[in-house]
């Protein structure tokens, strides 16, 4: 599979370009389904994907353990690069609670009223 | 309850067999003869030329053709045709396009049978009540 943002071919099992950290897949936010970084509708249940959002994904923090195996720091990190502190401080923060994500979630009581047969 | 009048008839489309068994299972506790199944949206299209159900049932995600366009090619042809949909895919375009189309109903994965047996006669009736129902092969 080949990068979206450095063009550099990675297996088909990455999610994350192993030159750049840029993400290969693109997730429904809804039902999970793993599609391309470029695809528009997503392949597991239709829902409008927004492929900008892989494209400028950054690359996922390392886990924990793995920040202790972090070289030292280099002389200074770019804008979209996170210094170990802020990694270690984005790290301890809480993972937020997911925001209702099924606001548009239809109910048979919905599509009962839509098409208005009442049973 | 069962329908009065004729029992009416019905064609199952969906890639699961599952899914297939466990419609047929809903339509004849509903009063209908199930006359044929398929799994593919272009079997669809057949089987409703084939067999002119008084009802068939349409997935939306099946191999081949996708149950919406199948509807589409049905209802194009024939404006008459009682097609309810039965899908897990709840996304509001597809559901409002299945409307535009003309599709009678959309029964939601996963089915609850008492609901579907109700929603199945409902559709029924109505368009029996609009002369609709009963279309001779």
């Amino acid at each position: 599979m080949k990068c979206p943002s450095c063009q550099t071919r990675n297996r088909p099992d990455r999610r994350f370009c192993g030159q750049c950290g840029a993400a290969l897949v693109l997730e429904c936010s809804r039902c999970n389904f793993s599609n391309g970084p470029s695809d528009r509708f997503c392949g597991g249940c239709a829902e409008a994907l927004d492929p900008s959002a892989a494209q400028s994904a950054s690359p996922r923090p390392a886990p924990a353990a793995a920040t202790a195996r972090v070289p030292p720091p280099p002389q200074s990190y770019g804008s979209d690069m996170l210094s170990p502190q802020e990694l270690g401080e984005l790290l301890r923060k809480p993972t937020p609670a997911p925001t209702s994500s099924l606001p548009n979630r239809v109910t048979q009581e919905d599509l009962d009223r839509l098409f208005g047969v009442k049973p | 309850m069962t329908l009065p009048g004729p029992k009416p008839t019905a064609v199952v489309v969906d890639d699961s067999l599952t899914a297939r068994k466990m419609l047929r299972s809903i339509l004849e506790e509903a009063g209908f003869d199930v006359l044929a199944e398929g799994e593919q949206g272009d079997q669809a299209i057949m089987l409703y030329e084939q067999h002119r159900p008084s009802l068939i049932t349409l997935d939306i995600i099946m191999p081949i053709l996708d149950g919406i366009t199948a509807a589409a090619a049905i209802l194009r042809r024939h404006p008459e045709a009682v097609v309810v949909m039965c899908s897990s895919m709840s996304a509001r375009e597809k559901i409002l396009a299945c409307r535009e189309l003309g599709v009678k109903h959309f029964i939601l994965k996963p089915m609850v049978p008492e609901a579907a047996v109700k929603v199945v006669q409902s559709v029924i009736e109505q368009a029996r009540a609009h002369g609709k129902a009963e279309v001779s092969p």
